[in-house]
């Protein structure tokens, strides 16, 4: 199969769905915009955005921020800003809207109730709709405009053992980056093995990680493949932010393409 | 009182890349993160490869949906510095996990058929520290049991 390279593609194409797959490997969709923080953040903002979104997203949790945590306490300490990332989460827990000061993110993930897979341009415009009305709801809180820094999309892949792969050694025919450990001595017997790579593309950086484990849910062994675009915006306007997620996107598809083989993304029944 | 009563608090979080990009719906038990993860598993396989009904000792058959079950037990546990767990099976297909740190000794025992757990701590002296039954829901509870083990 030849294909154009991914960079000149990222920079000239208009996004489309270009390829798909009968059984997609991908269990959750991330899509996101990374912002400054803002100064006047005051935790009961959380209490004002979940009235906006509350109506799809009922389910309200509190978690660890995203990113590096530098925390001290003392006894006049002023807690209006405390790094926290609030979870707004739908009622079948397959939608989920992530706020914390500094990032908005949203993501689909798959379930046995939920199988079909929404595409990018299915969960765009859902993405589009959240995205905004926390846009809105932001310009009532602090009237001076966010400044987007990184526009990020995220597909999580699982690869299930007795399904998708046997033993590890299958992946120096299904990752086409690794060359494996065929005809040597030493390390002929592999035991695990964990990837992680990261990519310049245009205006960012694409990362793929395969990370080896137990999926929670059902206990089965896994090889999560993580492949993450991050886009820097040169403008700032939301039509510039969703242009950027368009290339993150489209990074991410031939990323992975590039990264598996054409054995593997038979396994998954490549239909285009 | 010392002037450090009046610092004011710092708090900042920085999210610069790169930071872990962490599935938040599908969450996964990465083998790099939990070292004894892999060998904990590897050990699960081998009592369910070998296990056989032996006439006067027991039926050491361990039925699918309990590895499944004693997989999910192992991922829920986020303690990175535990050992490997000894994995063994019991009579009726269940299986017993033991953890020992420096005389402290953790028990998790999964029977069939049942959506609960006991656990059992003791101390260097061998004394009962706590026990009680857990659901795979209480991973809070499961993780304060075994964080004990390598409190310091």
């Amino acid at each position: 199969m030849k294909r154009t390279g991914a960079n000149a593609r990222i920079a000239s194409d208009p996004p489309r769905r270009a390829i798909d797959f009968e059984k997609p490997p991908v269990v959750e969709t991330s899509l996101g915009f990374y912002f400054a923080p803002i100064s006047k953040w005051n935790i009961i903002n959380y209490g004002l955005l979940w009235q906006k979104f509350m109506a799809k997203y009922p389910s309200a949790e509190f978690k660890p921020p995203i990113g590096e945590m530098q925390l001290s306490f003392a006894p006049n300490s002023d807690f209006t800003d405390l790094p926290l990332r609030a979870f707004f989460v739908n009622t079948s827990k397959t939608q989920l809207v992530q706020i914390q000061n500094g990032c908005f993110l949203r993501n689909w993930r798959k379930t046995p109730e939920t199988p079909t897979y929404q595409h990018y341009d299915e969960v765009l415009p859902i993405f589009r709709e959240d995205w905004l009305s926390f846009a809105g709801a932001m310009r009532e809180i602090s009237p001076a405009d966010m400044e987007v820094k990184r526009c990020e999309m995220t597909y999580f892949n699982h690869l299930v053992r007795g399904e998708d792969w046997t033993d590890f050694s299958d992946f120096e025919g299904y990752y086409s980056m690794w060359r494996g450990s065929t005809g040597l001595d030493t390390l002929s017997k592999l035991k695990m093995v964990a990837i992680a790579t990261t990519y310049e593309i245009p205006h960012g950086t694409l990362q793929v990680n395969s990370q080896p484990g137990i999926r929670q849910t059902d206990g089965k062994e896994v090889v999560q493949l993580t492949v993450t675009a991050q886009v820097i915006p040169t403008k700032q306007s939301n039509e510039e932010f969703f242009q950027c997620l368009d290339r993150c996107h489209e990074a991410n598809v031939n990323g992975f393409l590039e990264f598996t083989t054409e054995e593997f993304q038979q396994k998954w029944k490549r239909k285009r | 009182m010392s002037l450090l009563c009046y610092q004011a608090q710092s708090q900042r979080v920085d999210i610069t890349p790169p930071y872990a990009i962490e599935s938040q719906l599908e969450p996964t038990a990465s083998f790099e993160r939990f070292p004894w993860l892999l060998e904990a598993l590897r050990g699960l396989q081998r009592i369910c490869d070998s296990g056989q009904n032996i006439p006067g000792i027991g039926d050491l058959r361990i039925s699918p949906p309990t590895a499944s079950f004693v997989r999910r037990l192992l991922s829920l546990i986020s303690i990175p510095r535990l050992p490997v767990p000894r994995i063994s099976p019991i009579s009726g297909g269940g299986v017993g996990l033991l953890w020992n740190v420096g005389g402290k000794e953790a028990v998790l025992t999964v029977y069939p058929n049942d959506e609960r757990l006991a656990y059992m701590l003791s101390n260097e002296q061998d004394e009962l520290v706590s026990d009680g039954l857990l659901t795979l829901e209480q991973q809070r509870t499961l993780n304060s049991a075994l964080g004990w083990l390598v409190e310091r």
